[in-house]
Formats: structure tokens, sequence, C-alpha cells
């Protein structure tokens, strides 16, 4: 099976269950969660089932192409279902046997994980899901998002595309992986990693990244006083690459590390503050066909 | 008035689901979950309730689920839905094993280990990490194990990396001889039974050589750089808040180093040499936190510098002293070996507990986050099994004013009075702690510590303890007892600071027990100073006994005369602190009736 067709099968499996097929978000990120289809839509008692590919850049992870198994841009295939379905392991498993993959012939795995991003203020509790010792998923309660305690509990379905298709394709390396016939991951990607490992790590502009880590987080304390809760976020974003840029040239020291990050988690913060009132006013429109809930901001009557 | 009031006994039946819903609510998680937002806290989602009482469903319910007679078996080797039809442990075993669960921890632990155990002999091997086993038992129903290999050419990476990267991210048993050598084979732990275990094998390779690969591009970018090149951009670590950066912490251990090899060398007990290479190791000793292999396995700090110090060609003492001075990391682990690792290893931990003492951050209760009784814990062993003399009041003094905390002005004031009294108090717990674990008992421990030296000097402390205990167990240990405690009862009440003036005696008991004194103190003292604790004891015991007794029988020591009564507590003090000064005070003695 090809990487393309191991995206489609997910995208098919996950529409049929009836997940909206979101697409990847415009702005660079470390993670799907990053996707305000998963960070924002996680907030609040609406309810969402949703998947989508996600490019994450990971400035860190860089290894100029060298290295079988590391990447500073890969794929992920997010899918994010709320509230939380009783049976959402079995759900999971059915997905891989979509993927042809036989689970009585492989060694499956739940491992005890607890999840955390800092910069997100979001932390949950799962499992990191192996097969034969490849972990290839990450199977997370999301707990609290943007500092908010949730309620309903939202899944949180991570898989990592270039894993699973090493293991379904049985390769050793990413760069060998059949992405179509005729084309391999590496025929499409190599030259990126070797590009971006040098940008990454030596040639970044730094000062300039310095200097628009402050403009972003000054727009979106701009935006945040209008209650344009959704530009904002898209700042949070931008601040969030532009610190892990600045990682990446190793220009952060320990200390300010920990206040940069504190800096983007605040900012994040205000955002789902600003989120929640905003779908609050609205009367929680995905809520239509549930008219009462309770919600830690009380009984709440949506509009008919 | 009164009254009596009839409560109907109840069935088991329907008093049981008030008790097992509190029991399962109230087991608590270093970490729980909701899965529903509706606040129940668990590990982790509950989704089935089992629970029989004789042949009949205790109607127990747990956040909307209600118990049945039904449980599942292994989740892809069996799928089906057992039906449990009484309460019977035996029974209940026995049908989650048809369906490939081993529900008995034990048995599972056996089992999974029987199976390594077998797949590890041929080559000589064996398990090394009964808590990796642990872990292991508890992420698997079914258990089985795989034999897998890894690419030779891998080797040349530091052992101590490729079990890391086996055990930490992967859960797998690195094959070793039990010479210590690595095989280029390792086992893994199958949730299944072992057929098409092929693929499962070819699987669980390909991971690992991905680990590995990843830790070879480690080992050879961290290399590039000398570790002494990197102590300079510690500038950029911070330490504890306020305490600098781990530059800084570099400087202090440097100087309580040197400040600890040369009371050191003052006694013989290390040489110049030692303290030079001390400094050195020192000097490098934090460096690798710096490496991309220590960001990728904490775990391997030290152990990594050792590894570069190495490769930097860095004398072999100074580079295994670099490994050493994180030891003991844990309860059970053994401390520095070398006398360099031990001096570096007491300096981190004398710079740790002043720091968090210094900004409050002291151990309440379960809470240690720093874990400064680990340290303490590794001071003390390292002082006892290097037999190293030191004064605990000394270093701490040294150690608190290294911190760039205090101004000249407030330092005497904050740290002789408040910090240094309050380590030491902590000490004094963790000392009585240990030796109760130890095994001795409280009041001897109690009566040491209680010594008019103290535990100043921790080794010293323990030695006396050794010596207290053995003769304990001796015929005189009772009469030894009385002397110092009768002496202490009353000597107490001596308010003066003078000394004993024999034109004061009056009665012959005071004239012979001074004598006795007299002739025999020296000898005493000779016998202490060369820590021969118990011969020193038992020569106090037999000059003392019989003119201490006497002297209570015949002396009336509350007299009207003020002089000769203080002269009479003097005299009693004296012989008391002969021996409570400097080897244990006895009156915290409780003797069996």
């Amino acid at each position: 099976m090809t990487f393309q067709e191991i995206i489609l099968k997910l995208q098919n499996y996950w529409a049929d269950y009836g997940c909206v097929i979101w697409q990847p978000y415009d702005i660079e990120k470390g993670a799907g969660t990053f996707n305000p289809a998963t960070f924002l839509k996680a907030l609040g008692p609406e309810p969402w089932k949703c998947a989508y590919v996600e490019p994450s850049r990971r400035p860190t992870d860089g290894r100029y192409g060298e290295n079988p198994n590391r990447l500073q841009h890969y794929y992920q295939f997010q899918v994010v279902v709320k509230p939380a379905p009783d049976d959402s392991q079995n759900i999971y498993l059915n997905s891989l046997r979509s993927l042809g993959i036989d689970l009585v012939k492989h060694d499956v795995r739940f491992v005890e994980d607890d999840w955390e991003s800092p910069t997100l203020g979001a932390t949950g509790l799962g499992w990191e899901v192996w097969l034969d010792g490849m972990e290839v998923t990450q199977f997370t309660y999301f707990q609290q998002v943007g500092g908010i305690e949730l309620e309903p509990i939202t899944l949180e379905l991570t898989y990592g595309l270039e894993r699973i298709a090493m293991f379904i394709q049985e390769k050793e390396s990413i760069f060998d992986l059949e992405w179509v016939k005729g084309y391999t991951y590496g025929d499409i990607h190599k030259q990126d990693e070797i590009q971006f490992s040098t940008y990454n790590f030596k040639v970044a502009d730094t000062a300039m990244l310095f200097q628009l880590f402050d403009m972003y987080e000054k727009e979106c304390q701009k935006l945040l006083k209008e209650d344009l809760a959704l530009p904002a976020y898209d700042y949070v974003l931008k601040c969030s690459h532009a610190f892990n840029m600045l990682d990446a040239r190793g220009v952060i020291g320990v200390t300010q590390r920990t206040g940069y990050i504190g800096r983007v988690r605040n900012l994040a913060r205000r955002c789902a503050e600003s989120y929640v009132r905003l779908r609050e006013i609205l009367h929680w429109p995905f809520l239509k066909d549930n008219p009462v809930v309770t919600t830690h901001h009380g009984k709440t009557q949506p509009e008919h | 008035m009164f009254c009596n009031k009839k409560i109907e006994g109840q069935e088991t039946l329907y008093l049981l689901p008030d008790i097992l819903g509190e029991i399962i609510k109230g087991i608590s998680f270093p970490k729980s979950m909701k899965w529903k937002g509706n606040h129940l806290l668990f590990a982790r989602p509950i989704r089935s309730l089992l629970a029989i009482f004789g042949d009949k469903v205790v109607p127990v319910e747990i956040d909307g689920i209600k118990a049945n007679k039904y449980t599942f078996g292994h989740p892809f080797l069996s799928e089906k839905k057992i039906e449990v039809p009484k309460a019977d442990g035996n029974l209940y075993k026995q049908l989650l094993k048809q369906e490939k669960v081993v529900v008995d921890v034990t048995e599972r632990r056996e089992a999974v280990q029987t199976k390594i155990a077998q797949l590890m002999s041929p080559y000589d091997a064996s398990i090394d990490d009964e808590d990796l086993l642990d872990e292991v038992t508890n992420l698997i129903e079914y258990p089985n194990a795989i034999e897998c290999n890894f690419d030779e050419e891998f080797l040349d990476i530091p052992a101590d990396v490729i079990e890391t990267a086996m055990k930490e991210h992967q859960r797998y048993f690195p094959m070793k001889k039990r010479d210590g050598k690595l095989l280029a084979k390792f086992v893994a732990v199958l949730n299944r039974s072992e057929s098409s275990a092929h693929t499962t094998i070819r699987g669980n390779e390909r991971v690992l050589k991905a680990r590995l690969s990843d830790a070879r591009f480690f080992w050879k970018e961290d290399k590039k750089i000398q570790l002494e090149k990197r102590v300079e951009d510690l500038k950029n670590l911070s330490f504890l808040e306020k305490l600098g950066s781990y530059y800084d912490r570099t400087n202090r251990i440097m100087e309580l180093s040197g400040f600890i090899a040369h009371t050191l060398i003052n006694v013989n007990a290390l040489t110049i040499d030692d303290a030079a290479l001390a400094k050195r190791a020192a000097f490098l000793c934090k460096a690798d936190l710096l490496t991309q292999m220590v960001s990728e396995f904490p775990s391997l700090q030290g152990i990594m510098g050792k590894e570069y110090a190495g490769w930097d060609g860095e004398e072999p003492a100074v580079a295994l002293a670099i490994a050493e001075h994180y030891m003991p990391r844990y309860a059970t682990d053994n401390i520095p070996a070398s006398k360099i690792g031990a001096v570096v290893g007491l300096s981190d931990k004398f710079d740790t507990i002043s720091s968090c003492f210094a900004l409050g951050l002291i151990p309440t209760g379960s809470q240690d986050p720093y874990s400064l009784r680990r340290h303490a814990y590794g001071i003390i062993r390292i002082l006892e099994e290097h037999g190293f003399t030191l004064e605990l009041k000394d270093v701490f003094h040294r150690s608190l004013s290294l911190l760039p905390l205090f101004t000249k002005a407030d330092s005497d004031h904050i740290l002789h009075e408040k910090l240094v009294p309050d380590i030491k108090g902590f000490f004094k717990d963790r000392l009585f702690q240990i030796n109760i674990e130890r095994g001795y008992r409280y009041d001897l421990v109690n009566a040491v510590l209680n010594a008019g030296i103290e535990f100043d000097d921790i080794y010293n402390f323990l030695q006396r303890l050794k010596a207290i205990a053995n003769i304990s167990q001796e015929k005189w240990w009772p009469e030894l007892v009385t002397v110092v405690e009768r002496t202490f009862n009353i000597g107490k009440k001596a308010n003066t600071t003078g000394s004993v003036n024999e034109n004061l005696f009056r009665d012959t008991e005071e004239y012979t027990l001074w004598d006795m004194y007299k002739k025999a103190e020296a000898d005493i003292r000779k016998r202490i100073d060369e820590k021969k604790y118990e011969e020193a004891s038992e020569m106090y015991c037999n000059i003392f006994a019989k003119p201490v007794h006497a002297f209570f029988d015949k002396v009336f020591v509350n007299v009207e005369d003020e002089r000769v009564r203080n002269n009479r507590l003097l005299l009693l003090r004296e012989i008391n602190e002969l021996y409570s000064k400097k080897i244990a005070d006895l009156s915290q003695i409780i003797m069996p009736n």
C-alpha cells in the first residue's frame, strides 16, 4: 500500500465514521494539535468530529536527510472526536484493520502515556499505540486545552503516517517509502530536509526571528482586545513557530526558554477563553440537536 | 435515660455496592483522568464492571456502568465475552487464561521471566533489570518473548547508550553476557503467542535500528565539540531561580571539591595529585548536559560525560569521576568507587542541599521534589564507605557562603543561626531514619546522635553507633548505662562552670571517686581518640561502676553548703562527660524492665 493510499484509506474510514474531513491549516505548526480544528474545537460543550492530514514542522529534528527516520517536516493524520466515544479503542483498531493490518498476526500494544503540550497549556492521558514495537499512534483523552478543563472530553488520535507506512511497506528508511508508483518519499522530500536543516540550524536570521516573535505577540494581544479570537490564534501559531526556529538555532537558554514557552501559553490561553466566549454568545451553534447542556459556565439554552 | 435501638442486619449482597463503590472511587493514582467529563476520575477509562457475590451479581454502579457477570479476554486473540458464573478466584483465573489473559501478576511475571531466561541462557546472558521486568509484566496479558538481533556495527556506540535506547524507549531486554559484554541481540516481550513471530521479530528489529541510528548520529555529532569547550556554554543553562547557571554551579562544585580535598589531604586520606584530578573532574562534570545525547536520554547524564571525556583524552580517573559523581542514582545504587568521584560527588550533593535550603525548598512529608533525602543519603554513604572525616558544619558553612544570595554582612548571621542548624537538623533526621532502617534500636541511635560531639563527623558517628550496638549485647551493658544515667541525672543540676576542688571534699567516697577519675581519665581518653570505643566503654564501666554507686550510697549531695554541693555536682558531671561527650549519651537508653 502506497503512502498516499494510506492517507486515502484513513480519510475514507473516518469520513464513513461521520468526521468532517478538514484540511491542513495554512500556517507552520509543530503538530496537528495546533490546528484550530483541534485546539479551538476541543473547547466548550459542542460536539465535533473531524479528521485531517497535518504537515508538521519540528526544526530541531532536522538531520540533513541523513537519518533514516527523523525529519524536520513530516505528516500526521489527526482525528478528534468530541465527546469521546465509549468504544474508542475498537473504533481506532478498526481503522488499522482498514489499512489491512492483521492485529492477530502483529503485536499490538497500548502503552500508557501522559501527554502534555506546555506551549498550548494542554494535557491529556492515554496511550502510545505500538505495532511490533513501533509507536504508530498517540491515543489521548484531552483533559485541558488552553488551561481550560474540558467538558465533555475530546478524544485525539494522532497517527504518524510515515511510521505506519514504514510498518506496512516494511521499509527501514522513510526516504524509501513508496509515495505512489514511481515516486518515493525521498524523491519528494529529501531536498527539503537537506535545505531546511541547513536553514533551521545555520542560516535563519535570529535577530529577525526574535523581532518577529515580539511583533506576532503584540499583534495577537491587540486582536485579543478586540475579541478576534480566530485571527489572534493564527498569531499564536506564528509565535510558536518563531520560537521553534530560535530553539533550533540554539540561541535560547534554558531560563529564557521557559519564559518564551510561557508567553506562547499565555496567548493560547487567552485565545481559548476568547473563543469560548464567542461560541457562548452564538449559543453554541453545533448544539442545535441537543437543546440543553450543562457547562461549567452554567445552564445554557441554545437558540432554535 | 437510655434507649434500645435495634438495627436490623442487612444482607451482604446489598451492603456490598456501597462498599465496592467507595473502594473503587477511593483508589488514588499518581495521575487520574476524566473520559466523559462527568467528574469520575480514574487512571484510565472504566468500560465494564464484573462484581459477583456467590452466584449473584452485586448491584453496584459506577459512573453509569452497571456491574454484571461478564468480562473480556485478550483484545486480539480472543475477543470473547466471558461469563463468570460465581465468585471463585480460581475459576475466574482459569476462564481468563482460556481466553489468553494471565490475570495473576505473579504468575504473569514468572512466565515472562522464564521465557526471557530461556532465550538468554544459550548466550550465557541473564536479565539484569527487575524494574523493567515489573513494567513489561504490566504491559501484557499473555506473556511471551522473542529473540531479535541488531547489526554488530552499532556496537561501536557506548554500551550504556544502546542499553538505554533499548530499555527506555522500547522496553527491550539487552542481551548481556555475565562478564558484562553486550551482544548484538535483544529480547522483546510480546503480548501474544509466538506464531508469526517472524514478522514481529523483523518489526522490532527495524524499530531498534532506527533508534540506534539516531543514537549514532548524536554520538558522532557530540564528539565534534570537546567537553572543556562546552563548559563556558553552561552559562546558558540555568540551575534554580536566583542561583545562577550551571556554569556558576560548576564553579561552586570546583571550590567545594578543593575545600574537601584539602581537608582530606590534611588527614592523609587523599593525595595532592588526587586533588588536582578532582578539580578537573569537577570542572567538566556538568558539561555533558549540553550534548544532544543527554538531551535525548537524560538518564545518561554523567555516563556520557565519561564517554566524551575519554574520547577527548582526559585522564581515565577524571572520566570515571564524571560518571560517578551522580552516584548513588537510586536507593540501592553503589556509591562512587574512586576517591576522586567521591569528592566531586560530595561537592555536587552539598551544593544541591545548600542551594535548596537557602531557597527554602525543604522536603516536607512525602514531598521531596529535589531529591534532597537521596542526596543526604548519598553523602552519608560516601563518607561511611570511604571513611572520610569531614565536619558537616564546616562544609555546609563553606558551601552556603559560595551561593550568590548573601551579602558579607548578613551571611554569617543567616548561615550560623539559621541555615547550618536547619541542615544539621535535616541530617539528624536522615541519620536517625537510615539507621532505624538498618535495624538499629532507636534509643541507641538517639544516644549516639546526642553525644556531646553530636554527628558532625558522620563517619565517626557511624563508628560509635556500631560500637554501642555491639556493647549493648554485653553483660556489663546495664551497669554502664546506670553509671552514665545516674551521673547525668544529677550532674545536669550543676549550675556553675568551675572545676572540681579537692579541698571541698568531705567524704571518703568523694576522694576515692576523684582519685579513680584522675588515674583513669588519660587512659580512657586515649582509647576514645584511637576510636577504640568498645575498650574505652568497658574500661569506663569497670572503673566507675563501683565507686559511683558507693558515692550515691554514702554521700548526700544536696547539702546546705552551696560550695560543697556544687563541687559534688561538678565531680559527677566530669565523670558523666568523660563518657557522654565523645561516645554516647546513654541517659537516652530505655532499659527493659
